[in-house]
């Protein structure tokens, strides 16, 4: 478009010169344009009425699970409020009362609005009580709602993964387990 | 009685042209975002209406019941004035342009012609004198809004519009030296009975350099990619119009489309050979059919108007935006000597092969 911009000392070829002067440029970008609209193959999806597949490994909204007769698997461990780089997660850890020896969290937060969806603290769960679902849509109106306890984190694990584990000891007799009440050990004295 | 019927046939036909760019105006802001998102591999609106056609109308209310909010710095008279001044000058050109042949039909025993409001001898001047109180509008509302960056738009577009008006103005002197005429529906007359009669191509001197300048020279006019600079949105936001809202906005919004129609209306009357078929006569008129041959060409009209239409769009998928100096360098360095050398040339040929 700009044919008077020759600071160079060279001569153009004749060419050069045509091609300016016939806008050859441009008609070598409209013909792209023009291609496309005659192509026309939208790679636009949709949205609100037509969803993407998600790929297998895709990190969503994180959830607590259950076993299979609906105790929680959380044991209370810290180990993925330890992990978090955004310092999500808050775990308040506590004994099962009545079983001195096997420990859960009394009360477990997840600040949502700073989660990153790393997925590290799913990594550092040592019991897979935590995992991530493939739900996405969490836009609200108040940030607040995105302060889950633990009971919103379990309706979430709930709802996300309807097919629950068995219990770690009653899995496979070679499997290694902890955290779990020894029943015929004597109890501590409180 | 006369004069009060007279006047009631002429706001009928003024009120016929006024719907009819009004409602084209509302087809370009769908057209244009449809066709830049095909081309861009998009599918542009699709949630209002089927497939988006009523995206013009959900647009419309919007403007329509937003606040009109004036910007504590304004100056508030030259704030009202200047959308009004932008859409005024915009609408009036419509005036002169012929959308139809030149017949005039008995109507309350008066002769009226159908298709062009008044076909008054300095036709074309009339349009381009209009042009150029437009970019008082475009100036003013970008002064008045107390903004920087409606002030740099207003800037920009008073040095383009005035730069680029004159290649326009100079690009038509040789369709003027040809047909020896200003009135625009003798201009159109004078390239019928075929496509090698358009003033583009006919002889003895074919307009195409003043085509191709005023082409270029109409879409620095309008404000359009690639000249978008005074409303160049990734440096001066919405440049002159930053400030306005609501009603006033609209304003703006439709004086721009209409600015376009007018220039497409005019390129194809004076290159395109206007509301003439590109075949002698009309296919209708070759039928015996010659009281419906006006619909024929009506329809070639539109379909020239409606090409230069697709041609904006068009430039606007493609181009990226110029440079400032590269705007005023191709404007005053390349643009003007050619249509200064197409005169000449014109000139020279009109004397030698009078027509």
């Amino acid at each position: 478009m700009n044919a008077a911009v020759t600071t160079d000392t060279k001569r153009k070829p004749f060419s050069e010169w045509l091609k300016t002067l016939t806008f050859y440029e441009l008609l070598v970008g409209m013909k792209a344009t023009l291609t496309h609209l005659l192509n026309y193959k939208p790679i636009t999806l949709q949205y609100p009425h037509e969803k993407r597949l998600l790929p297998d490994n895709y990190r969503g909204m994180l959830s607590l699970l259950r076993y299979d007769d609906g105790t929680e698997k959380c044991v209370g461990c810290d180990l993925c409020e330890a992990a978090c780089p955004s310092r999500v997660i808050r775990v308040v850890s506590g004994e099962v009362p009545g079983e001195p020896t096997k420990r859960y969290s009394k009360e477990y937060y997840m600040d949502m609005t700073r989660c990153l969806f790393c997925g590290l603290c799913v990594d550092a769960c040592p019991v897979d009580a935590l995992a991530m679902t493939r739900e996405f849509e969490w836009a609200v109106y108040d940030k607040r709602q995105l302060h889950l306890n633990k009971q919103q984190l379990l309706a979430i694990g709930d709802r996300a993964f309807p097919v629950r584990e068995k219990r770690l000891e009653l899995q496979h007799p070679n499997v290694a387990f902890f955290n779990v009440a020894f029943k015929h050990l004597p109890q501590k004295e409180n | 009685m006369e004069i009060g019927l007279r006047l009631a046939v002429s706001l009928a036909q003024i009120a016929a042209v006024m719907g009819v760019v009004m409602l084209t105006v509302m087809v370009l802001t769908l057209a244009e975002r449809k066709v830049l998102g095909w081309m861009q591999d998009r599918m542009g609106p699709m949630e209002v209406g089927p497939y988006g056609v009523l995206q013009p109308i959900a647009d419309g209310l919007k403007l329509f019941f937003k606040e009109d909010i004036i910007p504590a710095g304004a100056n508030r008279f030259l704030f009202t004035l200047a959308p009004i001044l932008a859409l005024v000058p915009a609408m009036i050109g419509f005036a002169v342009i012929p959308f139809g042949p030149s017949m005039t039909i008995e109507l309350f025993g008066m002769q009226v012609k159908p298709f062009v409001i008044s076909d008054i001898n300095i036709g074309i001047l009339y349009i381009l004198a209009f042009a150029s109180i437009g970019a008082y509008g475009i100036i003013l509302g970008g002064w008045s809004s107390n903004s920087k960056y409606s002030l740099l738009g207003g800037l920009r577009s008073a040095a383009q519009v005035i730069s680029y008006e004159l290649n326009v103005g100079l690009a038509i002197v040789g369709v003027i030296l040809l047909s020896g005429s200003l009135s625009l529906v003798k201009i159109t007359e004078a390239q019928a009975g075929g496509f090698w009669n358009w003033f583009v191509i006919a002889m003895p001197f074919p307009q195409i350099f003043a085509f191709v300048v005023y082409v270029i020279s109409s879409v620095a006019e309008t404000n359009r990619v690639p000249f978008d600079l005074p409303e160049a949105e990734s440096e001066l936001v919405a440049g002159f119009f930053t400030e306005y809202s609501g009603m006033r906005f609209a304003f703006f919004f439709i004086a721009e489309y209409a600015n376009m129609i007018l220039v497409s209306c005019v390129a194809a009357a004076l290159f395109l050979g206007g509301w003439n078929a590109p075949y002698p006569g009309t296919i209708l008129g070759h039928l015996g059919l010659d009281a419906l041959a006006w619909i024929e060409n009506v329809v070639w009209f539109a379909a020239k108007v409606y090409f230069f239409l697709f041609l904006f769009f068009w430039l606007r998928a493609t181009l990226p935006r110029l440079r400032y100096d590269q705007l005023m360098r191709f404007g005053w360095k390349v643009m003007l000597p050619i249509a200064l050398g197409n005169i000449v040339l014109t000139a020279i040929a009109a004397y030698f092969f009078p027509r």
